[in-house]
């Protein structure tokens, strides 16, 4: 068997990763306490890592310690006979508390008993659920305001338009967070107006009803011999028809986004004209 | 050799030195101090203490075959080390706490922004703290690198029947690994409180809520109310440093140790027998190799952290709610849950009242079967194989065809929900619409499976009928007939085989091709 | 061709299209707005009227009528090159102008005097608030454009595109106008486009999607990346690590004794 070819060439190889390595360092140093850049500290640490592992590598397989060894396995199973005195053994134990009846039955129920009572401090981990999941802080005749605190007069002109929207002083409350757009009046559905709305404003819920992501996506695409509206979640790519109550027409989602019922208040400004009639998002097992 | 009465021998008289040749005749405790270097009496002071001298010995005689593909566990555990190293420096500047807090940093686009204070310190790690930013990417390149390794090892040890008796409990354990990795993962990158991770958890808390019975009060005790509270991120922080770390270190050690005790299986070939192991010693081998290669991923993965960004949390911005964004994707090992959230169609079941949400076909059903089955492997081939011996030699997937078939089947479908969960990439990618993306992948999910299994099944079929060198078990494997067409030697043997009876007749055993034990 | 013919429009077309082609060769100097009315009107004819009809009323089945637009609209659509649109039942793309910058001028009084919609914005990043601008993005735009900027598909064949690429003014138009597929932002004051415009200017000097950063395409990109970066390199140097050097199917060593050979002496040869 030669060793003169690849020998040679791995001695080299791994004297020049051992020197590559050796560089690396000195770069990572200069690269975290100089100005050259950061970049530096991790290229020269990766060359360091690098190297030195190619070098040992190469140490390993070409020079010095390849090999083929042989080592016989043990067999894992024993002969009957010796089984049997385990077993045997075991059974030493277990029998004679077998036999008392009584105590092992108190054994058993003292450790229900116990896991029993253990389990109390972990109800602390969480308040019960006490129906807050029902409510949200949208009540009649408070007023929609952007996340600036800001009221939408009903008459801001544009129409597709798409405004995230919360009930005055409760900006930022997760299951209050609402869409808000102004539709041409006469796309809207039936339904939709029945729900509550004003002059082409719409609103609801913008908490998907998949699996709780905002539903952020608002497209309209003028090609179609009618224009197509659509709320579009991103997570999931849940689709819900915002002309009609937000109702789902493709993804995943079953159900559609709660509407909030608009009106507009003395000052021109849109207010809620009542609560979701629905909880909004994702529901638990007992809800519909 | 040494003389057990007497560990240490006699302190050296004044003047007399330690490391000499030998060349003064032995007698009693002088035989121990005599030929006796640095490394030699540092092993035996230890060794001496603790009866280590024959276990010492056993264990750098310890024989690893070498295939390349048994190295990657050994890829994934190294990645496991760079985590380890790479989070143990992450935890002494991160705070796991969602108290608001107000972002006086040096990234100018954030400033005077309200966030919590866990995002606050990812932002100090990532750009006040220097080589914070390229610890913290080499960490998540890890995350990445690990869950991927540990893929491929676990598709190793099954398309090789690795998992077969004696070592079912170890394939077990190892599935309990990759669930425990994906949750590591999973809580790693909620951490920093972003817009992206945080909407993982929002989806996270709706699946938990529709657990049927318990499901509201899982997410209120998880929660600690509704969504979001103020304690999600401070609860996951010590699940991710703490628990799961413990968790997996005690399975790996488990793992290992089940390794080290069965000894590592190997392929058929020269002189390689059920009985052997044939390959490295572990001194000096296989240990400088391994070695090696601890620094070479260690050193692929910095190299990533440092010329590739990852998960740049200050694009996505703090959580917030109302706030989405596009590209809402997991890191990608959970991209077959998303796959699986996408791909679903809208069904949902009313019953009595209550609610089966699409939460839970998604969710809970789809993932449930596939770790199930994951777990389940050694018992289900078991149940089709009626092989209840021990193996210590490898197949080739070649010659398991209907357990090769059913990997690749499996992987097939669970390839197409990775798929799923990135498609409106793809879509953007290939320039079509999501809707059509989407609906190719639902029916690809249902029918691309048993085609892969039919089509690999064949393939199997058609490289094992080559003759070549025998790398199997089942080597004695192909026999040629007089008729100069070759036949699995398994054929001989099974009732009613043709191949047999022509056996029979004729008196004469047909050539065998391959060696074997 | 055809539909110019059909419209009888095939002289003067040549005809403006002779003057459209002089105006490119002719030095670009501030003409008097008359001229520019003049020219957009011809331009107008040449390029427009095919799909938007001759008083920007619209041509069914071709193109929409402009009644609405106006001039941040035209001026939008054209500067980025969207407009003459090769095909009408495409999406619209961004690409290089078609129209110098007087010929977009003058098309823009023409054509933007159709409708009354909004007027070319006046966007100032200088001194903007970067802080306000992230936030506006993350809340309004992040969803569609993605939160390095770099744009995604959402649903129905549409596409938010790549902002990085986007001028402070074509941001503040689109923002205003709603072109395509974007709703309109009109609750943006003129500040809070400065703001937006200014931190988009700042993703690009970020070079948010640099291949460095995969496009700024997300989690799929970085998983992928982790693949083809980390773990392929990764598995051929196992099988460099891994082979023997001399083969697996070399022939096997005598089988050695339990006991190791004594310290010093080198592998069997």
């Amino acid at each position: 068997m030669s060793r003169t070819g690849p020998n040679v060439r791995a001695y080299r190889a791994a004297i020049i990763s051992f020197v590559v390595a050796i560089a690396g360092g000195v770069v990572a140093a200069l690269g975290y306490g100089t100005d050259l850049g950061e970049d530096w500290l991790g290229i020269g640490l990766a060359a360091s890592l690098i190297g030195i592992g190619f070098g040992l590598v190469c140490w390993a397989k070409y020079l010095d310690f390849d090999e083929h060894a042989v080592e016989e396995r043990e067999p894992l199973v024993v002969a009957p006979p010796a089984k049997q005195e385990l077993h045997a053994e075991l059974r030493g134990g277990l029998e004679p508390m077998g036999r008392r009846k009584l105590l092992v039955g108190l054994l058993g129920g003292s450790f229900v008993s116990m896991f029993i009572g253990f389990v109390g401090p972990i109800g602390s981990l969480g308040p019960k659920p006490r129906g807050e999941r029902d409510r949200t802080s949208w009540r009649e005749g408070i007023r929609v305001v952007t996340a600036d605190g800001e009221p939408i007069p009903v008459t801001t002109r544009t129409f597709d338009q798409l405004v995230t929207v919360w009930p005055e002083g409760h900006v930022g409350e997760d299951d209050a967070q609402v869409v808000l757009l102004r539709l041409p009046p006469e796309v809207l559905t039936e339904r939709t107006v029945r729900n509550g709305t004003v002059e082409g404003w719409v609103a609801y819920s913008k908490i998907c009803t998949h699996a709780g992501c905002s539903v952020g996506l608002f497209g309209i695409d003028n090609r179609e011999p009618e224009t197509l509206r659509q709320l579009v979640c991103p997570c999931h790519q849940s689709v819900f028809d915002p002309a009609d109550a937000a109702r789902p027409v493709g993804g995943p989602a079953t159900r559609s986004l709660p509407q909030l019922p608009l009106a507009v208040d003395r000052d021109g400004f849109l207010v809620a004209a009542g609560p979701f009639d629905r909880i909004v998002g994702p529901i638990a097992w007992d809800e519909t | 050799m040494s003389d057990d009465t007497r560990p240490g021998g006699a302190p050296p008289e004044h003047g007399e030195r330690r490391s000499d040749a030998g060349e003064r005749a032995s007698s009693g405790p002088d035989r121990d101090r005599r030929g006796r270097g640095l490394l030699e009496r540092y092993v035996d002071s230890v060794a001496d203490r603790l009866g280590a001298h024959s276990v010492a010995g056993k264990v750098l005689r310890k024989v690893f075959p070498n295939h390349f593909s048994f190295l990657w566990g050994e890829v994934a555990l190294y990645s496991f080390f760079v985590l380890l190293i790479t989070g143990t420096y992450l935890t002494l500047f991160f705070e796991g706490s969602q108290d608001e807090t107000i972002y006086t940093g040096s990234y100018e686009p954030l400033q005077g922004a309200d966030v919590s204070a866990a995002y606050d310190s990812v932002m100090r790690i990532s750009f006040d703290v220097k080589g914070g930013l390229l610890i913290r990417q080499m960490h998540h390149w890890a995350a990445l690198v690990f869950v991927g390794a540990v893929a491929l090892h676990m598709a190793r040890v099954f398309f090789t029947g690795a998992f077969r008796r004696p070592r079912e409990l170890n394939w077990v354990v190892g599935v309990l690994l990759l669930i425990l990795a994906l949750a590591a993962g999973f809580t790693g990158y909620s951490l920093p409180d972003d817009l992206l991770s945080g909407s993982g958890l929002r989806i996270t808390q709706s699946i938990i809520l529709a657990i049927p019975f318990v499901g509201e009060r899982m997410s209120y005790a998880l929660f600690g109310g509704e969504w979001p509270g103020t304690d999600i991120i401070g609860r996951l922080y010590p699940v991710h440093i703490l628990l799961i770390p413990a968790a997996i270190v005690a399975l790996l050690a488990v793992h290992l140790g089940l390794v080290w005790r069965q000894k590592h299986t190997q392929f058929a070939g020269p002189q390689r027998t059920q009985r052997n192991v044939v390959g490295v010693r572990v001194w000096p081998g296989f240990a400088l190799k391994s070695i090696g290669l601890f620094f070479l991923v260690a050193g692929v993965i910095t190299a990533m952290g440092a010329l590739f960004h990852v998960n740049a949390v200050w694009l996505y911005g703090p959580y917030d709610s109302g706030a989405a964004t596009s590209f809402s994707q997991p890191d990608w090992y959970i991209g077959f849950l998303e796959g699986s959230l996408r791909l679903m169609p809208p069904w949902e079941t009313r019953l009595l009242g209550f609610t089966i949400n699409n939460l839970v076909y998604s969710a809970m059903l789809v993932p449930g079967v596939i770790f199930a089955g994951l777990l389940l492997v050694p018992w289900i081939e078991r149940r089709f194989t009626h092989d209840d011996r021990e193996h210590h030699l490898l197949d080739r997937p070649r010659d398991a065809p209907h357990r090769t078939a059913a990997g690749a089947a499996a992987i097939t479908f669970v390839a197409v929900l990775f798929l799923g969960g990135s498609q409106d990439v793809i879509a953007g990618t290939l320039d079509v619409s999501i809707g059509h993306v989407t609906t190719f992948l639902q029916f690809a999910a249902i029918l691309l499976p048993p085609i892969v299994y039919a089509g690999t099944w064949r393939l199997c079929r058609a490289l094992a009928r080559r003759p070549g060198p025998a790398r199997t078990e089942r080597a004695g494997g192909v026999v040629r007939d007089a008729g100069g067409g070759y036949h699995e030697a398994d054929e001989l043997e099974a009732e009613g085989s043709e191949l047999g009876a022509e056996v029979a007749e004729s008196g004469e055993a047909p050539a065998r091709l391959g060696g074997g034990p | 061709m055809r539909a110019w013919r059909a419209a009888g429009l095939t002289v003067p077309a040549a005809a403006a299209a002779a003057v459209g082609l002089l105006a490119f060769a002719a030095p670009a100097g501030r003409a008097a707005p008359g001229d520019d009315l003049l020219l957009g009107a011809e331009l107008y004819v040449a390029q427009c009227a095919a799909c938007h009809g001759e008083d920007g009323t619209g041509v069914e089945d071709r193109g929409p009528p402009l009644t609405e637009e106006g001039p941040a609209a035209v001026d939008f659509v054209l500067r980025t090159g969207r407009m003459p649109m090769p095909h009408p039942r495409m999406q619209p793309r961004r690409g290089p102008p078609r129209f110098t910058e007087a010929q977009i001028q003058s098309l823009v009084e023409y054509a933007g005097a159709f409708g009354d919609g909004p007027a070319i914005p006046d966007v100032d990043v200088t001194g903007a608030d970067l802080a306000s601008g992230a936030r506006l993005y993350q809340l309004n735009c992040a969803a569609c454009h993605v939160a390095s900027g770099a744009g995604a598909a959402i649903g129905g064949g549409r596409e938010a595109p790549d902002l990085t690429q986007s001028s402070p003014t074509e941001i503040g138009e689109a923002i205003r106008i709603g072109p395509g597929a974007m709703p309109v932002f009109d609750s943006f004051t003129d500040e809070d486009i400065d703001d937006v415009a200014a931190y988009i200017l700042h993703l690009k000097q970020q070079e948010t999607t640099a291949p460095r950063d995969f496009g700024g395409a997300g989690p799929v990109a970085e998983g992928l990346a982790a693949w083809l970066l980390g773990l392929i390199p990764l598995v051929a140097l196992t099988r460099w690590i891994g082979t023997p050097h001399e083969g697996r199917d070399a022939p096997v060593e005598p089988a050695e004794p339990t006991a190791p050979p004594t310290p010093g002496e080198g592998p069997p040869s």
